[in-house]
């Protein structure tokens, strides 16, 4: 063998283009004329993932393309949007994966269109914000706002919500789930999910409150197991699956009248003493009113 | 009364459901000759008797509760509807409980010309 | 310049449709459907079989509107739907009632493993006994 420089057994040339992608894109100008969608070609190289395509796009071909994106690593949830006729994050999808040279983009749905691929998300967070999404302690209101010690949790009574806890609030779930696609009162995968991480939660004492406040007509029982939610989370999250545990809590609380474990207050540590290069904690910067 | 009740009741419905449905499809439409099953002195045998009085009572009673709660779920994630669910809730127990007088009617008017087959 | 609208980019009846997702959903979409299909016949079948009362020719005239081979398919038709309806809704019991099959909540980590994967068997369990049942029924009709 001479000459000639021996090809690599993996091509890992990053730079090279690999395909030439076309981005179909959802376009609406935001003033109630009728959508429309736009093509673009896309020179696509290995790794490149929607979002990257759509931040070509706009430096490249058309600074008009609206989409809404922070991170690009999975993490702020600002990017989800139907690709190819799914919900996910525009971030953690690789266009080679999706192994079309066509890829659809258009904005989430189930939600109200702003412009181009940017959705209206008000109905997500109001739904969040109805299930109360923290800790309440009725009565013992002082001592959530002047905490004397930590509350007594054991790491597998931990165990029993944490995968809920992860979510972004992205809300793919919500353009995935058939129930919310046609009762716009349905309060959706995210806030279920949010919904029972509270009721399970041991520090948090409202158990009964918010076993009556999913009990509705358009509440936990408006879920029927379809697991498009599950199926499209990007963070792993299982809100399919709350909804079902949430199910048996509240006909625990409703139907069999059970008592769930409450955690308490960790008592003080006696016989102890500070030691003396421990520094005291800073005064409370927050003022309670 | 709060929903999860309803909703309760629903399953228990369901469960009664599939075995007295299972019951009822396997040994009127299954097994044995259709035709002779269907035929009106075989009803009519049917119909007078107390035990058979009694499965069709529990049927109808499990079988309507259960199809119409069903019905005002699909009705109520309609999104023209969803807004109406007491309206909804209330057309459909006037639909249930008449098809359950009409039916529970029928029941014991058979019993009674059960002998003229 | 022009006032902000937005556009309604809900999907409504339509988002009932399996579309490209998983079994779960094409499940759900066959037991609405079927549902749907079983509560409008037991409101003719009520009807149907109240004839009865009228006496022997009231209900041979409606048995003999309602035979023949085109109702006695739609009649297994029927028993499909009702032993698919009826399997899948044993499945959501245990699921939605008991919180079976559905595994315990874990920590996320990719790839992630859902309650979906766990309760697959039975979703595919269930499907299999409704199948056999199916055989079962159709050896019943072709042998009268």
């Amino acid at each position: 063998m001479t000459g000639g420089t021996p090809k690599p057994l993996v091509d890992v040339d990053m730079d090279r283009v690999v395909q030439t992608t076309t981005f179909r894109v959802f376009r609406y100008n935001g003033t109630g004329d009728p959508p429309t969608y736009k093509d673009y070609e896309v020179p696509t190289k290995r790794g490149m993932t929607v979002l990257d395509g759509l931040l070509w796009i706009k430096e490249n071909l058309d600074g008009s393309l609206s989409y809404r994106a922070s991170c690009r690593m999975g993490v702020c949830g600002s990017c989800a949007m139907m690709i190819n006729g799914k919900p996910r994050l525009a971030c953690q999808t690789q266009i080679l994966d999706l192994q079309t040279s066509v890829v659809v983009v258009e904005p989430l749905k189930n939600y109200p269109v702003v412009k181009d691929l940017v959705p209206a998300l008000d109905q997500l967070f109001e739904k969040h914000e109805a299930v109360k999404p923290y800790v309440m302690r009725p009565g013992e209101e002082d001592e959530l706002e002047n905490p004397s010690g930590e509350f007594e949790q054991s790491p597998e009574e931990l165990d029993e919500f944490i995968q809920f806890t992860y979510c972004i609030k992205c809300g793919i779930c919500l353009a995935a789930c058939p129930t919310v696609a046609s009762d716009p009162l349905f309060l959706g995968p995210q806030a279920l999910a949010q919904a029972y991480r509270y009721v399970a939660d041991t520090r948090d004492t409202a158990y009964a409150e918010r076993c009556d406040l999913v009990d509705t007509a358009h509440g936990v029982w408006r879920c029927h197991y379809a697991g498009a939610c599950t199926e499209a989370c990007p963070k792993g999250v299982d809100p399919a699956f709350a909804i079902q545990l949430l199910k048996k809590k509240v006909f625990q609380h409703r139907v069999l009248g059970k008592k769930r474990k409450v955690a308490r207050v960790a008592p003080k540590p006696t016989g102890v003493s500070r030691r003396p290069n421990v520094p005291e904690p800073p005064a409370r910067t927050v003022k309670s009113d | 009364m709060k929903e999860s009740r309803f909703w309760f009741l629903f399953l228990i419905a369901g469960l009664v459901l599939f075995l007295l449905l299972g019951y009822h499809i396997v040994f009127i439409h299954l097994l044995g000759n259709y035709e002779a099953n269907i035929s009106f002195q075989s009803v009519a045998s049917r119909s007078v008797s107390p035990a058979y009085a009694v499965f069709y009572l529990l049927f109808l009673v499990f079988a309507l509760y259960h199809g119409f709660y069903g019905l005002r779920t699909i009705l109520l994630e309609i999104e023209a509807l969803a807004r109406h669910h007491r309206t909804v809730t209330a057309i459909l127990v006037v639909l249930g409980v008449g098809l359950f007088v009409y039916g529970t009617w029928a029941l014991f008017a058979a019993m009674k010309i059960g002998a003229v087959g | 310049m022009a006032k902000p609208v937005q556009y309604n980019n809900r999907l409504g009846m339509k988002g009932w449709w399996g579309g490209r997702y998983g079994l779960e959903r094409w499940a759900y979409f066959l037991h609405r459907l079927t549902g749907l299909v079983i509560v409008l016949y037991l409101i003719l079948h009520i009807f149907v079989t109240s004839a009865r009362v009228f006496g022997p020719e009231a209900w041979e005239a409606t048995m003999g509107a309602v035979g023949g081979p085109v109702f006695r398919f739609l009649e297994y038709l029927l028993i499909a739907a009702i032993t698919y309806h009826g399997f899948n809704g044993l499945r959501l019991i245990f699921i939605e009632w008991f919180g079976w099959s559905l595994g315990r909540p874990r920590r996320p980590i990719y790839p992630y493993v859902t309650s979906l994967h766990h309760q697959r068997p039975l979703l595919i369990g269930m499907m299999i006994l409704a199948f056999l049942f199916l055989v079962f029924s159709a050896w019943g009709f072709l042998t009268p």
